[in-house]
C-alpha cells in the first residue's frame, strides 16, 4: 500500500480499520504497512480523502518534482 | 534507552484517557500519562457536539474557556429540505454544547495533573510488554529515544486506532458495515440559519448524516459520516460532503479554517474489554454510540470507571482480569443498554431510503417531541409502527 503524504490527514482511520492491525501512524509524520498487510485494501476504501492506493509508486511519488522552481527571483 | 516504572500507565491523552488518569491519580496510585502528539487536544477528530447530562457523574465543570457555542435546538432535514425542529429547551435542562476541543482536552488533562498524574508528551506506545501472560506496560519512542515503560496497570486509550488492545490480544477489529468514515470542514462566513445543532439525512450520506454544528460567529462544524460498506473508491467520503455542500445556498459560499477526517465505529458492544493487567476505555474500547457517533461522553464514564478500578487493583495488589472485571462490569451496567439500543436503531436506519426519511421528518416535525431517543421513537412509532417494532420491547422495558 502507498501513502500520498501531501493528501494524508493523519487522521488514524486506516489504522483503526485495519482488519490485522497492520498500520502505523508515527504522530503527525509516517504511516507504517508492516508485513502482516494483507493488501485487503480497506484503508484504501476507509481513508477520507483517498490517500491511499494499492498500487506501486508512479501514481503517489514520493518526492515530487516542483513544477516551479522555488525562491527563484525574478527581476 | 528510556526505563521508568509506574502504577498505572495511560496510552493516550484524549477525555477517556486523561479521565482515567485522573480518578487513578485521585485515589492514591502513581499514574503516568503518555499522549503521542506534541500537544494535546490538537488537531482536533471531532463535530465538537456534546450532551451535557454526564459531567457531574464525571466531575466535569462546564467551563466557558472550552465552550465554543450553545445551541437552541436540534433541526433533522430530510431528503426532501423537511425540517423537524427539536427545542431541547422545552426537554428541562438538556441543553448540549459545541465544544472547542483544543482546550477542552487540556482542561481534562490539567485536572488529572492537578491530582498528581504525571503527562509525557511525544511518547507513544509501539508494543506491549508482557511477564506471565499479562500486560506490564509498553514499548515506544519518547521524543526520539526508545522507552519502555513498566505498569501494573496499562489503561488503553489509544482513541478509533485501537491498537494497545489488539496487541495485548483483545480483538477490537470491526467490520465494514460497523465503520464510519468521517470529514468536516471548518467553514466561515456561513449562514445557518439558526444556531442550531442539525442532522441531515437520506442518500446525501449512507449509513450515516451530514451534521452542522455552530461553533459561533457565522462559523461551524459541517462534516458527513459514511458507512464504510457503503463506500466504493477511494476519497468518496469527502466527495459525498462535497456535492452535498454544492447545494446549500447558506453554506456553499463558506471558507474552510480547518480540515478534519476520521473513523468512528458503531458496532455492538465488544465481548471483552480487559485482560491481565490492561483494560481499555472510550474509543479503543469500541464505546462510541453508534447511532450518533458521539464518543466523549462514554470515554469519559468508562475511563473515569477504569481509573477507579485500577486504583483498587493497584492497592490490593491484584491486577488480574478477573479484579479487572470490576472495571467491565460497572461500563456494561452503566452504558451496555443503551449501547445496544443505539447499535439497533442505526442498522434500523441505514436501511431507510429517502422516501421513508421524509415521511419520519414530516412525522418529528409534526410531533415535536423531546430531544431524546426515547420519545423520538415514540413519536414516530405512533405513526409508523412497523418502524419502531423492534424497539417496543427495549421503550416499555
Amino acid at each position: 500500500m502507498k501513502v500520498d503524504h501531501q493528501i494524508c490527514l493523519h487522521c488514524g482511520a486506516c489504522v483503526g480499520s485495519c482488519p490485522t492491525n497492520s498500520i502505523f501512524l508515527l504522530e503527525t509524520s509516517v504511516i507504517e504497512f508492516l508485513p502482516t498487510c494483507t493488501e485487503c485494501g480497506t484503508c484504501e476504501i476507509v481513508c477520507p480523502v483517498g490517500a491511499i492506493a494499492m498500487e506501486a509508486a508512479e501514481s503517489f511519488p514520493e518526492h515530487p518534482e516542483p513544477t516551479e522552481s522555488v525562491g527563484e527571483v525574478r527581476l | 534507552m528510556i526505563e521508568l516504572e509506574t502504577d498505572v500507565l495511560v496510552v493516550g491523552a484524549g477525555p477517556g484517557g486523561s479521565m482515567a488518569a485522573k480518578f487513578a491519580a485521585r485515589n492514591g496510585v502513581r499514574t503516568l500519562l503518555i499522549e503521542k502528539r506534541q500537544e494535546i487536544g490538537s488537531p482536533v477528530r471531532c463535530a465538537e457536539g456534546i450532551a451535557t447530562d454526564w459531567m457531574a457523574e464525571c466531575g466535569v465543570e462546564a467551563d466557558p474557556s472550552w465552550i465554543a457555542c450553545v445551541p437552541e435546538g436540534a433541526r433533522f432535514f430530510s431528503p426532501n429540505g423537511t425540517c423537524a425542529h427539536i427545542n431541547v429547551k422545552s426537554a428541562g435542562n438538556e441543553v448540549g454544547l459545541v465544544l472547542e476541543r483544543v482546550l477542552f482536552d487540556k482542561a481534562l488533562a490539567r485536572h488529572a495533573a492537578e491530582v498528581g498524574a504525571d503527562i509525557r508528551l511525544k511518547t507513544y506506545a509501539r508494543g506491549i510488554l508482557k511477564a506471565g501472560g499479562a500486560v506490564t506496560g509498553i514499548t515506544g519512542k519518547s521524543m526520539g529515544r526508545d522507552i519502555a515503560i513498566r505498569a501494573r496497570i496499562t489503561i488503553a486509550a489509544d482513541g478509533f486506532e485501537s491498537q494497545v488492545g489488539r496487541w495485548a490480544g483483545i480483538d477490537t477489529s470491526l467490520s465494514a458495515k460497523d465503520i464510519i468514515a468521517t470529514f468536516q470542514y471548518r467553514l466561515c462566513n456561513i449562514d445557518q440559519g439558526a444556531t442550531c445543532c442539525d442532522f441531515h439525512v437520506g442518500s446525501c450520506a449512507p449509513g450515516g448524516y451530514i451534521w452542522v454544528f455552530p461553533k459561533g460567529g457565522n462559523t461551524a462544524n459541517v462534516g458527513i459520516g459514511v458507512q464504510l460498506s457503503r463506500l466504493r473508491d477511494p476519497g468518496e467520503t469527502r466527495r459525498y460532503l462535497d456535492r452535498w455542500l454544492a447545494g446549500q445556498p447558506g453554506l456553499a459560499k463558506g471558507k474552510a479554517l480547518d480540515i478534519v477526517a476520521g473513523a468512528v465505529s458503531a458496532n455492538r458492544p465488544l465481548a471483552r474489554t480487559v485482560g491481565n493487567g490492561i483494560m481499555l476505555v472510550g474509543d479503543a474500547a469500541r464505546l462510541i454510540n453508534p447511532l450518533t457517533g458521539g464518543g466523549i461522553v462514554n470515554a469519559c464514564i468508562s475511563g473515569k470507571l477504569a481509573g477507579e478500578v485500577a486504583a483498587a487493583a493497584v492497592k490490593c495488589g491484584d491486577c488480574s482480569e478477573k479484579f479487572l472485571q470490576k472495571y467491565e462490569k460497572a461500563w456494561r451496567s452503566r452504558l451496555e443498554k443503551e449501547l445496544i439500543r443505539n447499535w439497533m436503531a442505526k442498522e434500523k436506519v441505514g436501511q431507510l431510503d429517502d422516501e421513508t426519511f421524509n415521511r419520519i421528518v414530516a412525522t418529528l416535525a409534526e410531533a415535536k417531541p423531546d430531544a431524546n431517543s426515547r420519545s423520538l421513537l415514540l413519536a414516530i412509532g405512533r405513526k409508523h409502527p412497523g418502524l419502531v417494532a423492534e424497539f417496543y420491547q427495549m421503550l416499555w422495558a
